[in-house]
């Protein structure tokens, strides 16, 4: 009885240490430096590295009425760089033409997270004139060394979908401690 | 934007071509009559000469009329930029001697096949990415059908069939597009010489310089080089500017306006910044009546009518400069990266990937938006237009995410053309593995021909990873040297800009709103005198509403 409880646990920690499998049309993004993983749109592009805080940009979807019209991105702002707390790269959105900015501190996986939803206006094309809303979701989360931003933006008609793609790629999110 | 000579197509023309060319029309065309320019012209549009009818054939040989061909915008953007004017008669008079140009002339002027080898061989990169054993993703066939709709008609159908068919396979429809492009490449292959080859491979030292730039006529030239010369003042005046212009050996890229709809107000091609002629006279026509704007719009729509309005008027000229000024700076960066990166030179001679590359943006944007940052600072009634001003918040809101929404927002807008550092490797292992099959099958030419051409892939991806250097050190360096001091005059800069905004404003409320945010701005920035004017305007603002 006790072989089969101890290997009933065994199995539970397992289970527990095995994320869940993706969703259709999404699956797991993994970098080694620093050990970050969390979900994304199969289908979209990524962009990785690229120097400074960037770690992976998404962009997509790849299909539809607009193209890599929305992006899913992840960044590491280290300490002693330009923004020297979440809060400090917060108030710098607000400064920088952010509009209807709705922040939320909580807590999440047992570490702080800033939540931000804020609206900005952006060029509707590269090289010609016209404007649009676009919607951002922004997750600021402390930690050893600086902080991580997960951020998903898209233009505001677009923003129930968008909300799914970041949803799912903060609930998924691992970090480094 | 740079504009690739590749990204601008001729369809109808070539369409109309292969109709007219039906065997069912009328008595074929014997080959052996054609000469080597028809023929070539003839393979350069993709038209087979076996199938020419004796009715087209005296269409082609006849002079081009460009109002029976029903050009679409990028088509005429296309010869216009060849030096071509349109004229209203529908003839099209071209350098260098500005004679009428025959309908064989202007095949040849299309290069619809390289077109084609450019899109097919971009398929087969995202294609390579693909699990062959699977069904295609929704990223190829998204990819595939954006070429289809800007593009009619430029990938066949049994390509486009390979990616159509439900279930397709990614292994099958690589296959279909690889058989494809080998048998392309071999096609372009066959027309460089091993000469052209050998001289690919020798690395060089600088990118070659252009020769002196062809106008075409006074007017145009006198245009050009009164608003070259202004701009070069307005360079001079502030520090970015000045940085440009020494960058460039005191030499600025001529600026033209030219008739051109590309899908972009500006853009960089064949040394020279060249305007869109529609914007410039929306630019021109501003405040004036409804009336007078379109008199004026007709009078200089003319051909040539506004290259000598422009070379006349110096308060025209003055207009069109303060409309274009930071834009003007962006292309001029373009120039710059023209002269300067070897990694340009490269992809003109075939071993790197032609393409809009991000990077390339990302510094010509951040140096418009320094420019600009300069001038607001130093200019209390400056201003940005509504698009800069966006693109600067986001600049001083966050540096990487700036290049970031640059990359997509580049994209979405030239799906085909766009690429990163990134693509041109992949398209440069997509090249290199064609070269090593035509090699295997091939006798000593080809073996030799290909070997060159992985000679040359060798020396491109080397000059690729040199430009990714630069282009990681020009990002740091501003970083380090510069973006902390900007971010903290940027308050000053952001009240002066939303001022201005303000000023443009039709709405009084969005006026109002703009006056806030204007003050929002003057109150970090310590600026008293601009508090207390902004203060005073919002409150009788606030009035008013």
């Amino acid at each position: 009885m006790r072989r089969l409880l101890a290997l009933g646990a065994l199995l539970t920690i397992a289970a527990c240490r095995k994320p869940a499998p993706p969703p259709a049309g999404f699956v797991r993004y993994e970098r080694e430096r620093p050990a970050v993983s969390f979900l994304v749109p199969e289908s979209w592009r990524v962009v990785e590295d690229g120097g400074g805080s960037r770690l992976a940009s998404f962009i997509g979807p790849a299909d539809g009425a607009r193209p890599y019209s929305r992006s899913l991105g992840l960044y590491f702002h280290e300490t002693g760089g330009v923004y020297a707390s979440v809060d400090e790269y917060a108030a710098a959105q607000k400064r920088a033409g952010a509009r209807a900015l709705d922040a939320k501190d909580r807590t999440w996986k047992g570490r702080r997270l800033l939540e931000i939803t804020l609206t900005r206006s952006a060029p509707r094309r590269l090289h010609a004139s016209g404007m649009e809303d676009r919607r951002e979701r922004l997750a600021l989360i402390p930690s050893s060394g600086g902080f991580f931003l997960l951020i998903a933006s898209a233009p505001a008609g677009e923003a129930a979908v968008s909300d799914e793609a970041y949803g799912l790629a903060l609930e998924s999110l691992v970090l480094p401690k | 934007m740079t504009l690739q000579r590749s990204t601008l197509l001729n369809m109808k023309l070539v369409l109309a071509a292969l109709l007219w060319a039906s065997p069912a029309f009328c008595a074929l065309v014997d080959p052996a009559r054609l000469t080597p320019f028809e023929r070539a012209a003839l393979e350069d549009a993709d038209v087979d000469p076996a199938r020419l009818t004796e009715e087209r054939y005296a269409l082609l040989k006849g002079p081009f009329d460009w109002r029976k061909e029903e050009l679409s915008d990028a088509e005429r953007s296309d010869l216009v930029l060849d030096g071509c004017r349109l004229e209203d008669d529908g003839r099209a008079l071209c350098l260098p001697d500005k004679e009428p140009i025959t309908g064989f002339q202007a095949l040849s002027r299309r290069g619809r096949r390289a077109a084609r080898h450019a899109a097919i061989e971009r398929v087969l990169a995202v294609l390579a990415k693909e699990d062959p054993s699977k069904p295609l993703s929704p990223q190829a066939r998204g990819y595939v059908r954006k070429i289809d709709e800007a593009h009619p008609g430029l990938l066949p159908d049994a390509l486009l069939q390979a990616v159509s068919l439900p279930g397709a396979n990614a292994g099958g429809a690589a296959a279909a597009f690889e058989t494809a492009y080998l048998d392309s490449t071999r096609f372009f292959d066959g027309r460089r010489s091993l000469d052209d080859l050998r001289e690919s491979v020798v690395p060089v030292p600088a990118p070659p310089s252009r020769g002196p730039q062809a106008f075409y006529d006074d007017a145009e030239s006198r245009a050009s080089a009164a608003l070259t010369q202004s701009m070069a003042e307005e360079l001079n005046k502030n520090p970015v500017g000045r940085e440009l212009a020494k960058s460039l050996g005191g030499v600025l890229p001529p600026i033209v306006v030219l008739p051109i709809q590309a899908g972009a107000e500006a853009f960089y091609h064949g040394g020279r910044v060249v305007l869109s002629e529609g914007s410039v006279l929306d630019q021109l026509a501003e405040g004036l009546d409804g009336k007078r704007a379109a008199a004026l719009k007709a009078r200089l729509s003319k051909p040539g009518a506004l290259a000598a309005h422009l070379s006349s008027d110096a308060a025209a000229r003055a207009k069109v400069l303060a409309a274009n000024e930071g834009t003007i700076v962006h292309e001029m960066t373009h120039g710059l990266q023209e002269r300067r990166d070897v990694f340009n030179a490269e992809q003109d001679r075939g071993n790197v990937l032609s393409a809009n590359y991000a990077e390339e943006e990302h510094e010509a944007f951040l140096t418009e938006l320094r420019y600009l940052h300069a001038d607001l600072l130093a200019d209390p009634d400056g201003s940005m237009s509504d698009e800069d001003l966006s693109r600067y918040e986001s600049l001083v809101s966050d540096f990487d995410r700036f290049r970031d929404e640059i990359t997509r927002s580049y994209a979405e807008t030239f799906p085909d053309g766009a690429g990163t550092l990134k693509t041109a490797r992949e398209v440069a292992a997509l090249r290199a593995e064609a070269s090593q099959k035509l090699m295997r099958g091939g006798g000593w030419t080809q073996t030799l021909r290909q070997a060159l051409k992985l000679a040359g892939l060798a020396t491109g991806a080397a000059e690729t990873d040199a430009y990714e250097q630069a282009y990681a050190g020009r990002m740091e360096s501003f970083r380090k040297l510069e973006y902390s001091a900007l971010v903290r005059q940027s308050p000053l800069v952001l009240a002066r800009a939303w001022k201005a905004k303000a000023a443009r404003e039709t709405d009084r409320l969005g006026r109002v709103h703009a006056l806030e945010t204007a003050l929002e701005h003057a109150l970090r920035s310590g600026d008293q005198a601009l508090v207390a004017e902004l203060r005073e305007r919002v409150d009788r603002g606030r009035r008013a509403r």
